[in-house]
């Protein structure tokens, strides 16, 4: 054969827009008919001959792609009559792949609200937080000083505010009600590219030590408290027995993600900071402030933190007394807020997708089962011309079918699932509310279950077109190809087994971890105690005897109440996050530098404390009515402090001080239990207490020991402070055990999950198990029952199934132990007091596995070991 | 597997006019591909011209469907034929063409046919 002239090739070119398979039925045929019309043309000249060029061109464009679309309705009608007359086998692969896909959209979509969109202020990717940066690399505020500073000498950034935090009550309403407000410079309003929805944001004059009292509302306050009314702007309202005139509401769409973030709170009104730099708490190592700036247009990221780093490494030059820090570190806002939410839900993502592996490693399972039947029908098709890639194309057209129902229908499941879960997350994820199932997580839905889809189809269709084929017509072919497919299953199978493991393995170790952090003691009785915030917000209590006198009132009336038992005091609460340190020093064991002094939780106190909070005096006494302003100044110290201090002696009669302050010694009369501050799993900080009635008071929780139900006494608690004083708002009213249950919320939720995925891995798990044992009862029931007429026991055929699937199981333990082993790291920072590589939980996971593998092999094997000879022998 | 019971011609219609004019090309004998599209070309005087594209993918799916089958090959062509059904399904838009004819003489779009 002569080769193809120019035309010729360019027509067989021409020719692949249509299908392969068309092609190899009708492209020659057609390359002849297209050579006598071009003969044909020829005799018409060159413009019968582009004519026809063009209208062939034309044709083919067409046509082709016509084709292709038919051969696609095709396969995928053919596909769905087949799963038609399966609808058991169509029904378990879609609900397999939902359960997969389903968990995996929502993850996804909770990934994508908290993770990975950017925060919702106005070009949030030029936004950016500043911290100053110790020795240790350890981060914290920056100060006044250090904020004007760096704003006068940065050159990338555009503007920069100053955060502070504050609290105000307002008066109206039935009770008083404690706000959470951000105190922040006039420049809050530019750098976060928000415009008030009502009035306007702060001037400069209003952000200094003598400008007028103004404020603005968060929209959420304005709605709540003032009816969302528009005239509310140009008003004075009372901010802790203040007149504050309104001059504007924040716009309902501003988020306070990173303020939320930081200060786990939303804000209800920004003031202006009005700082006013000849105080002492403008001083450069008094760190009370979050510096947010706005870059430059097209100024990075990485340029500006340079820039900042050198600035302050510069003004730790110039001041070296003032900044143990080496520098200041610049971080994207979106990196601020996702920092901390990023490795737990990374862990959760895995766990899912591991989920999404078993589920597709079973549905290939089964559809491996289900090639056992179509090798006849492939066979004749094969026999009637349909080559290997239409076969194929019709395999994965059919798998790709059961992965987009699959996706469809897991779709519809993350729908109710994100719902039920959003409600259920316990504590604050900034921005958890706006996870939702958008255009993105549809992506990649949709993107996964084509991947699966593809996935599933090239084991069996290898199996089946480039192995089961040829070997078909052979009628000595069924056992080898049936044998070799068994094998292939059972490999799927010990995957799953191996995946479902590591799962199992994570929850357990939490599992144990969470037992061992309840078994923590917390150093105080939480049962039957109530809590409530009595911050003093308003101007009268300007004076530390008006607070003491205060405070010494409420007790007196929280005591007197029927069913309270003991009632006491403290200026924080165990267990909520709250901290205020100060330096310690000891009048006869001096430290050469004061900066050096080891910092320890300081409670302010009050009578009754030990008693209210079941909290144990180990030495000395706790405080009395004695310990009053112009007595004898005293302390108690925690049995930590006291260890560390006094390891062979004893504390009591020491003289102590809390802060560099000069000349404030105390007399140690008393040792406590140190209580678990911040958390169950943290070991106790040092710790001390001194008396309410000797400091300065100004946010005590109450505490009562109730004899009864402590929610009970909520009412009567708000009256009693409420007849001491109605300007005073009672905030956080709730029960120690409350506070203990929240504190354990993120590892209980963590566990749940965790605990959630593993099981249903085990159930998929389980399910492989099972149909691959029962698939190959069903198989062999002709050879059980040769066996089982030539005497074999109903034991010996039990032991013969149990075995095969329990193979698989055992070799996916083994492997599943291997890769927790190796995952082993990544999990260690959750856990507590469990080692991960724990043996007693790899055992325990392990039975648990077997025994779950002997449930599902259990089934199939009874219906062998039932199995009657004669029915089966007839019936071949 | 079983094969499914002949379908009715009816469920075919309305051809498309070029699916027509193959089926009318070939109920004339057997033809190979290059015949159908003279045949075709000739009886329309030149007004319809089929592309090897339209008329293959017309062959592919009337010999799925069973209206033609392969009659025989050389080594470079293969020829077509009408099978029974195809010729039903031709008669039967033939039946219907004429319908819609009848209607429009009715309305005396048409002159009338002058009696045989």
């Amino acid at each position: 054969m002569s080769p193809p002239s120019r035309p010729a090739r360019l027509y067989r070119a021409l020719l692949r827009l249509f299908p392969g398979e068309f092609r190899a039925d009708f492209g020659s045929e057609m390359e002849e008919v297209f050579a006598s019309e071009r003969g044909d043309a020829r005799r018409g000249g060159r413009p019968a001959l582009a004519r026809l060029w063009l209208r062939t061109a034309w044709d083919a464009l067409r046509v082709g792609p016509a084709q292709h679309l038919a051969l696609l309705r095709r396969d995928g009608a053919y596909a769905l009559r087949g799963l038609r007359r399966r609808p058991g086998f169509a029904a378990a692969v879609v609900a397999t792949l939902a359960l997969g896909f389903g968990v995996n959209a929502a993850m996804f979509g909770v990934l994508d609200a908290t993770v990975l969109a950017p925060l919702a202020y106005r070009d949030a990717e030029r936004l950016a937080v500043v911290w100053e940066r110790d020795e240790t690399g350890a981060t914290s505020n920056t100060s006044w000083a250090t904020y004007r500073d760096l704003a006068e000498r940065s050159r990338s950034l555009a503007s920069l505010t100053a955060i502070a935090n504050g609290w105000a009550s307002l008066a109206g309403g039935e009770a008083p009600e404690l706000l959470f407000g951000l105190r922040v410079t006039d420049s809050f309003f530019d750098v976060f590219g928000v415009r008030p929805l009502v009035g306007r944001g702060f001037l400069p004059a209003e952000d200094r030590p003598a400008g007028e009292r103004v404020v603005v509302l968060g929209h959420g306050l304005w709605r709540r408290r003032f009816g969302g009314d528009h005239g509310i702007v140009g008003r004075t309202v009372e901010l802790s027995g203040r007149p504050v005139r309104v001059v504007g509401v924040l716009p309902p769409e501003f988020a306070t993600t990173f303020t939320e973030a930081l200060y786990n709170e939303e804000f209800d009104y920004l003031v202006p900071l009005r700082y006013d730099a000849a105080t002492e708490s403008a001083c450069r190592t008094c760190r009370h402030i979050v510096a947010v700036g706005r870059l430059r247009p097209g100024v990075t990221q990485a340029a500006a933190a340079a820039e900042v780093e050198t600035i302050l490494a510069g003004l730790a030059r110039e001041h070296p007394q003032d900044y143990p820090a080496a520098d200041g570190v610049l971080r994207p806002l979106r990196e601020q807020v996702v920092a901390g939410a990023r490795p737990g839900l990374l862990a959760l993502w895995a766990a899912v997708g591991c989920l999404l592996l078993i589920a597709t490693a079973n549905v290939a399972s089964l559809l491996l089962a289900r090639t056992a039947e179509r090798r006849e029908e492939m066979a004749i098709r094969a026999a009637l011309g349909a080559g290997r890639a239409r076969l194929f194309r019709q395999l994965l057209t059919e798998s790709l079918i059961l992965a987009g129902a699959g996706a469809a229908a897991g779709v519809l499941l993350a729908a109710f699932v994100l719902r039920a879960a959003l409600a259920a997350v316990p504590f604050p994820v900034p921005r958890l509310e706006e996870a939702a199932l958008g255009a993105r997580v549809l992506l990649f839905v949709a993107g996964a279950s084509l991947l699966v889809g593809l996935a599933v189809t090239l084991v069996p269709a290898a199996h089946l077109l480039w192995r089961g084929l040829p070997a078909a017509v052979e009628a000595g072919e069924r056992v080898s190809a049936g044998a070799a497919r068994q094998r292939l299953r059972g490999v799927f199978v010990t995957a799953e087994v191996a995946l479902a493991l590591v799962l199992l393995l994570g929850a357990g170790l939490l599992l144990g971890s969470f037992a061992r952090v309840l078994r923590q003691d917390p150093g105080f009785d939480p049962r039957g105690v109530l809590a409530a915030e009595v911050p003093l917000t308003t101007i009268r209590y300007d004076t530390d005897a008006a607070s003491v006198a205060f405070y010494d009132q409420a007790l007196a009336r929280v005591r007197a109440l029927p069913g309270v038992r003991a009632a006491g005091a403290l200026s924080m609460v165990p267990l909520t996050g709250e901290l205020d340190t100060y330096g310690f020093h000891v009048e006869d064991q001096p430290v050469r530098n004061p900066a050096l002094a080891p910092s320890v939780v300081r409670y302010l106190g009050a009578p009754g404390t030990p008693e209210a909070l079941g909290l144990r005096v180990v030495a000395g006494r706790y405080f009395g009515a004695e310990d009053r302003e112009g007595a004898l100044r005293v302390a108690v110290v925690g049995e930590g402090l006291a260890r560390r201090y006094w390891p062979r002696g004893s504390p009591l009669g020491a003289r102590v001080q809390f802060g560099s302050r000069e000349d404030d010694w105390r007399t140690v009369i008393g040792v406590v239990a140190d209580m678990r501050h911040d958390g169950l799993e943290a070991a106790a900080p040092l710790q001390a207490h001194v008396p309410y009635t000797q400091g300065s008071p100004w946010r005590l929780h109450l505490l009562v020991r109730a004899g009864g139900d402590p929610e009970a006494l909520a009412p009567a608690l708000r009256r009693a402070v409420r007849a001491v004083d109605p300007q005073i708002p009672v905030a956080d009213v709730r029960t120690l055990e409350e506070v203990l249950h929240v504190s354990l919320a993120r590892r209980r939720f963590g566990l749940l999950l965790v605990g959630g995925f593993a099981a249903l891995a085990l159930l998929l798990a389980g399910v492989g198990i099972y149909g691959l044992v029962a698939y190959t009862v069903q198989q062999r029931l002709r050879e059980l029952g040769v066996r089982r007429a030539l005497g074999a026991t109903s034991r010996h055929l039990h032991a013969l199934v149990l075995r095969r699937g329990l193979g698989h199981t055992a070799l996916g333990v083994a492997l599943g132990w291997g890769a927790g082993l190796l995952l082993a790291r990544f999990i260690r920072s959750l856990l507590f007091g469990v080692a991960a590589d724990d043996p007693a939980t790899y055992a325990a996971i392990a039975a648990a596995v077997l025994a779950v593998a002997l449930l599902a092999c259990w089934l199939p094997a009874r219906r062998a070991a039932a199995v009657d000879p004669v029915v089966v022998l007839r019936g071949e | 597997m079983k094969t499914p019971p002949d379908p009715e011609p009816a469920s075919f219609l309305p051809l498309t006019p070029a699916a027509f004019h193959v089926l009318v090309a070939l109920a004339g004998g057997d033809l190979h591909g290059y015949a159908v599209l003279k045949e075709v070309e000739t009886r329309t005087g030149g007004a319809v011209r089929l592309s090897t594209g339209t008329l293959y993918g017309l062959v592919q799916r009337f010999l799925e469907a069973g209206l033609i089958a392969e009659a025989g090959a050389d080594e470079r062509r293969r020829s077509y034929r009408l099978t029974r059904l195809g010729r039903q399904v031709a008669t039967a838009e033939a039946e219907r063409l004429e319908g819609l004819v009848e209607a429009a003489r009715a309305q005396r779009l048409l002159p009338r046919r002058r009696p045989a």
